[in-house]
């Protein structure tokens, strides 16, 4: 069976069950009691196998075999939940892990899972013993839906069925030829069912030298015994009676299972990323050229044309928020892998952190998701490997002896803010100042003039690291200016607040979407210049004297607080420009971090939504551009990064 | 056609975009070039960029950088008239137009007539070269790209240039 095109989709369902098995069983621990969970873990793992057999995985259709029937075992109550358990079914779903990715890398199930796959067995059979390995082979016959009827009709005019296991004997030679003898008196006695392993699997000899058939019969099983005995290399026959009411109960569960796998489908559909950006790509380009038609309607002055613009411009906008929307996933999906990140932490760290998650429905673009998993990672490896004291050590001071993590997402306006607060010892500030001076990462002068946030951000300098022991878990402090860097790449910021001995918080304020923003558009001299919306707190109008100076720093007073000014054409060498001279200044109050700064520009044009296009990699990063968009004329504006002005 | 002939035409060619920048022809490989524009429309300035780097245009919906190699070379800079011509051209990091005076014609050469560039060469530093064509009389500079547009390199030249004359 041709079965490498549907190795992608193979591959995703794969990682949505994995995701569900981890949540899942960390639910299942935290309340053993809970029968839903239960099924659903089953129900996962139970299509797992199923998937995995059809494309040919073996080892990991034997795992998920395995695991399936210790969840069996649960469910039906011969297994209680402990946690050596938990701990042999956390492992085998990592295993399970490690199979999809070497798989994905092309190297077909390159590990060993025996090891596991024993574990499993060994909740099976109930004991530490070791086990031969025919008897550790679970054989379980599944009839289709028409055997089942076939069965049942033949249950109800006098015949029984059996469950006939046979064993041949260890060094036999034609098990080929051993299988179509025994098969054939089974025929002379009834009518065969089916096989576990498959008959065709049998005929192969793809198997050990055990197997079990399925067969109706009016004949007694000692028949069965006397007459299958007597072939040679028989070493075992074992004749069962299962209860007609069994077999059906066990195909209704297992229809059910996959009735309910089926419903959960239909409901959404899978499409591939590039589909969407290249749609994204196009509504960009849509919006661009409406504009235009905007600019050109109004020269032209004609009502019809005016209207029709209108027109499609509103469907232009609805058409974008679609799109923008379909490109939306939840948070959720980053930070589904923090429980059980956290679980594992704790456990190898001896600490008691309970992790708290809100707003997990808040949904954010899914480039950003992608790449804002790793910095979480690290954020939050931080608070529980510095932040969150030991048990002991909380106890001392009065804590509570099980620390919490809170992890939350929100949306505010344009922007996205996702924090990280734990109830830890917050920063030493004195620690960090003496660790900045003494890496050279900034000089005593320097530091006598910061206020404690801007100390606390020495933090993400590269090199830099407040803890006493270089630990596993969260190495030197080379993470937390990587972790700045990709939130700058993604256009947001990220910040922290702490008190010393009751917490610190980081946060980080993420754009709804990279491709299209709202703007507003001023004019500098001869250029025009878009300043993402995002940042503007508000807008407001100057008269020259009511500017300021603080140690000849232009400030102004905004609602009793003193707020810098900065002229943008300082910023930007722009030739030109007026607003020295005018009485009347337009300011645009940005807030980038907790900061308020007014830059002062010649004029406000417009509020635009405008496509970012990248100036490319020519050009580099400069410092200060974000990017560049084409406005309704044609003309390019460059988009500000004014994030480099508050520094 | 004598076995002289026929081999000559046998030989290999390149096709070249031969444009003037000053005073002087200079040639790039036709396979760079994807297109030649005209300067109409307006060239939007990036601020604390190189100052060879003229700024952004927009191309059918693409941002592209403009530099001008009278500048980067620093050659005669006349005042831009309508024969003035883009030539976008594909580097490694994206496309780029460069400003030229005028754009003289595609002309086919053999392999064999292009020679290593002197070190010097009419004020351009033969590192941005990739050689000097002869046709004829006239003399074509040709072209390192990568080289000749990349605006690290010219920082590095310019220190080294600065140990030369120390010495």
């Amino acid at each position: 069976m041709e079965t490498s095109q549907y190795l992608s989709v193979f591959m995703d369902e794969c990682q949505e069950h994995l995701l569900t098995l981890n949540q899942s069983l960390l639910e299942l621990e935290h309340d053993p009691e809970n029968v839903p969970i239960l099924d659903k873990i089953f129900r996962a793992a139970h299509t797992l196998k199923g998937a995995s057999a059809t494309m040919g995985f073996n080892k990991m259709a034997n795992l998920t075999h395995a695991l399936e029937d210790v969840l069996g075992k649960l469910r039906s109550k011969e297994l209680t939940v402990s946690s050596e358990l938990m701990n042999c079914l956390f492992e085998a779903v990592d295993s399970l892990e490690i199979l999809t990715t070497t798989i994905s890398e092309g190297k077909e199930e390159d590990i060993e899972i025996s090891g596991t796959v024993q574990d499993l067995h060994r909740f099976i059979s109930g004991g530490m013993e070791p086990v031969k390995t025919e008897q550790r082979q679970n054989l379980i016959l599944r009839y289709l839906e028409t055997e089942i009827e076939q069965i049942t009709s033949a249950t109800s005019s006098g015949a029984k069925i059996y469950h006939i296991d046979v064993t041949l004997v260890e060094d036999c030679l034609l098990k080929g030829a051993r299988v179509f003898m025994v098969l054939r008196e089974m025929e002379k006695l009834g009518t065969v069912i089916r096989s576990v392993p498959a008959v065709k699997d049998l005929e192969d000899e793809n198997f050990d030298t055990r197997f079990v058939v399925g067969v109706l019969s009016t004949s007694y099983p000692e028949e069965f015994i006397k007459n299958i005995t007597n072939i040679m290399d028989v070493e075992k026959v074992v004749v069962d009676e299962p209860a007609l009411n069994q077999l059906q109960a066990e195909k209704r569960q297992e229809s059910a299972v996959d009735h309910v796998e089926k419903k959960i489908n239909t409901q959404t559909v899978r499409v591939e990323i590039k589909k969407l950006d290249d749609l994204m790509n196009l509504v960009g380009e849509l919006v661009i050229s409406r504009s235009r038609l905007e600019s050109i309607g109004v020269n032209v002055n004609s009502r019809d044309l005016d209207e029709v613009i209108e027109q499609v411009g509103r469907l232009t906008l609805d058409l974008r928020d679609s799109v923008m929307k379909s490109r939306m996933i939840p948070v959720e999906t980053v930070f589904s892998r923090f429980p059980r990140l956290v679980r594992d932490l704790a456990k190898e760290l001896n600490k008691e952190i309970e992790l708290e998650i809100n707003g997990a429905e808040t949904e954010l673009d899914r480039t950003v998701i992608d790449e804002i998993g790793d910095p979480l990672v690290h954020i939050i490896r931080n608070s529980i490997d510095h932040g969150l004291e030991s048990p002991e050590e909380r106890e001392r001071t009065g804590k509570s002896r099980q620390g919490k993590v809170i992890l939350s997402a929100r949306q505010e306006g344009n922007s996205v803010i996702i924090t990280v607060s734990d109830n830890g010892k917050g920063f030493n500030l004195q620690k960090v100042k003496d660790k900045a001076v003494r890496n050279g990462v900034v000089t005593p002068e320097a530091l006598a003039e910061m206020r404690p946030e801007q100390i606390l951000e020495l933090t993400f300098l590269p090199g830099f690291s407040t803890a006493d022991k270089v630990s596993d878990v969260s190495g030197r402090g080379v993470g937390m200016d990587v972790v700045r860097n990709k939130v700058n790449t993604l256009g947001g910021v990220v910040s922290i607040a702490s008190t010393e001995g009751e917490g610190s918080t980081i946060s980080i304020r993420l754009p709804l979407t990279l491709a299209i923003i709202q703007t507003l558009v001023i004019q500098l001299g001869n250029e025009i210049y878009a300043i993402p919306s995002s940042y503007i707190e508000q807008i407001t109008s100057l008269n020259r004297d009511e500017i300021k100076h603080i140690r000849q720093q232009e400030v102004f007073m905004l609602r009793g607080e003193v707020v810098p000014l900065v002229r943008l054409q300082d910023l930007l060498d722009t030739p030109g420009a007026k607003n020295p001279e005018i009485d009347d200044l337009d300011v645009v109050v940005l807030r980038i971090g907790d900061r308020l700064i007014g830059c002062i520009v010649d004029s406000l044009l417009r509020q635009q939504d405008v496509v970012i296009k990248s100036l490319g990699s020519y050009l580099g990063s400069i410092k200060g551009i974000s990017g560049a968009t084409i406005l309704g004329d044609g003309r390019v504006a460059l988009i500000l990064d004014l994030r480099a002005v508050a520094a | 056609m004598s076995l002289k002939d026929k081999v000559e035409t046998v030989e290999e060619s390149k096709q070249l975009v031969i444009f003037k920048l000053g005073d002087e022809e200079f040639g790039v490989d036709i396979l760079q070039v994807r297109e030649i524009e005209k300067l109409d429309q307006q060239v939007t300035r990036v601020p604390k960029s190189p100052a060879f780097v003229e700024g952004v245009i927009n191309l059918r919906g693409d941002i592209i950088p403009i530099v001008d190699l009278r500048k980067r070379f620093g050659l005669v800079v006349r005042q831009t008239s309508n024969e003035a011509r883009i030539i976008i051209v594909d580097i490694d990091d994206g496309q780029v137009g460069m400003v030229v005076d005028s754009v003289v014609e595609v002309t086919r050469i053999n392999v064999s007539a292009i020679e290593t560039a002197p070190p010097i060469t009419k004020g351009v530093d033969a590192y941005f070269l990739s050689g000097v064509a002869k046709i004829n009389e006239r003399l074509i500079i040709m072209l390192n790209l990568e080289r000749a547009l990349s605006p690290e390199e010219i920082k590095e030249l310019d220190a080294i240039k600065v140990e030369d004359q120390d010495e």
